[in-house]
């Protein structure tokens, strides 16, 4: 196993109005990175850049010590619509069909096996023969994390994957989030413009500025493990401080 | 309410037959009728030309979806070619098959060939609109998913453009078919037989020759029968399993 995970070295990169702007940053293999920052601050395009399907106009992105030059099985995108499940195929053929594609597919009994696991740890055991169209928002986000989940990747990059949820499945779903992460052991990257989501799931918040500048990156490490409850003053302190630094000019 | 109808224009019919206001020979009794129905059915002569004319349909349909098949192949060469193609299309799709049967005496003389010729004209360009269309339409997200799993060139063809473009096939071969059923009748009573199989348009064609106005009748009755049946059971039924399954109703 590798024990360099994603780096960031010196990467910038424009729209024709610049997005980042010598931007370096690592993370270790096995973390769970929260990315926070405001609408339009670039953490779509900076997780692109992870993932490989952009390209830096200067600076490297690095995986595993080696450099992100296009989309791979290793680095796993996962964004918040449900566009992602193929309506023809079941939730089972869904999950599974990551692992029988690719350069070295899987048989189909053996991808399946892995798929009906995971799906099993994020509670769809009973609902695997059943089509996307059958299953609730949440579920299909839980279909999702299944398919991520069984697939060979070793860093899993979300993109806002929750904000169309309700509340309460939220909550459901980050809580899920952290317990599949201590199970299985991949890294992840998540990003979000929610304070309290990232509270409560980080076990380290990176926080991206919108102005590309020096300190567009500021690395945040909260103490203790994810899943936070939120109203402990250790908490709310943090929150606080996110804020202030959502909204500078507020002080 | 239909049976209704249908009793009422078989009443009429009858009426008028009886009446003798008109000659016998161009409305023959609805017992007539039946009695060629049942005698060229029994004789095995409908039956065979019936499927020989399905047949015929069958293969023109499935030769024009493979030509459709090459020009969304070409016009994905680039843009050019996709306007060439378009134009090909524009100019050629209003063209009614029957109305190249003179040209096409000259390319392919007359019989089967000539009847086909004008089944895949009939096929090709319908099947190609859908078909360019369902291509148009697949998600872009698809296509990033692809390139994230690396999926090979058949795989994204066995697991992601063919399931996408299938209702637009099915609709177009809908099309096609409506298309290709009408022109077949007409072509085949232009110059249908090579001998005694020349479909049912040649069948009506020789009724009129024999002056058997009832046997005639009921050649149209049964063109009338068939495309029908072919177009609620075939297609009716592939219509619902692909809504249902490709998640456009509930099912």
């Amino acid at each position: 196993m590798m024990k360099q995970g994603l780096e960031f070295r010196d990467v910038s990169f424009s729209f024709g109005i610049p997005i980042l702007d010598s931007c370096r940053f690592s993370l270790e293999l096995g973390s769970l990175t929260v990315l926070l920052g405001p609408s339009g601050c670039g953490k779509s395009t900076l997780l692109r850049l992870a993932s490989g399907f952009l390209r830096p106009a200067s600076g490297t992105v690095l995986f595993g010590g080696l450099p992100v030059l296009s989309p791979g099985r290793s680095r796993f995108l996962i964004h918040q619509d449900v566009d992602q499940l193929f309506p023809w195929k079941s939730v089972l053929a869904n999950t599974a069909l990551p692992l029988m594609v690719g350069p070295n597919p899987l048989a189909g009994e053996e991808a399946e096996a892995r798929a009906a696991k995971t799906l099993g740890m994020v509670g769809l055991a009973e609902r695997k023969d059943d089509f996307p169209r059958q299953l609730s928002g949440g579920m299909k986000q839980r279909a999702l994390l299944a398919r991520a989940l069984a697939s060979d990747a070793d860093l899993l990059l979300f993109d806002e994957p929750f904000v169309s949820l309700d509340a309460f499945s939220r909550e459901t779903l980050q809580e899920l989030l952290v317990e599949l992460w201590h199970k299985s052991g991949k890294s992840i990257l998540f990003v979000t413009h929610d304070i309290r989501e990232a509270v409560r799931i980080a076990k380290t918040i990176i926080f991206m500025h919108p102005n590309p500048g020096d300190a567009q990156i500021e690395p945040l490490v909260p103490t203790g493990q994810p899943l936070r409850e939120l109203e402990t003053t250790e908490a709310l302190t943090l929150m606080r401080e996110l804020r202030r630094r959502f909204q500078p000019d507020r002080g | 309410m239909i049976f209704f109808v249908i009793a009422a224009v078989l009443i009429l019919w009858q009426l008028l037959s009886v009446s003798g206001l008109v000659s016998p020979i161009l409305v023959p009794s609805l017992f007539s009728i039946g009695k060629a129905l049942v005698r060229d059915t029994l004789s095995g002569l409908l039956p065979a030309q019936l499927l020989f004319s399905l047949l015929l349909v069958a293969l023109g349909a499935l030769i024009g979806t493979a030509g459709a098949a090459l020009l969304v192949f070409l016009a994905s060469l680039g843009r050019r070619a996709r306007q060439g193609v378009g134009l090909l299309n524009a100019l050629l799709h209003p063209l009614p098959g029957i109305a190249l049967l003179p040209l096409v005496v000259l390319w392919a003389g007359t019989g089967t060939p000539a009847v086909l010729l004008v089944m895949v004209h009939s096929a090709l360009w319908p099947v190609y609109l859908n078909l360019q269309s369902g291509i148009d339409e697949i998600p872009p997200r698809y296509r990033e998913m692809a390139a994230n799993w690396e999926m090979t060139m058949t795989q994204r063809l066995f697991h992601l453009v063919l399931p996408s473009i299938f209702p637009s096939l099915l609709s177009g071969l809908k099309t096609a078919w409506a298309r290709c059923w009408r022109a077949l009748i007409a072509a085949e009573m232009v110059f249908g037989a090579a001998g005694f199989l020349g479909g049912l348009g040649w069948y009506i064609f020789e009724r009129r020759v024999y002056m058997d106005t009832a046997g005639l009748y009921a050649g149209l009755l049964l063109v009338m029968l068939s495309g029908a049946a072919v177009d609620r059971f075939l297609f009716g039924s592939l219509r619902r399993f692909t809504d249902c399954r490709w998640g456009k109703v509930e099912g």
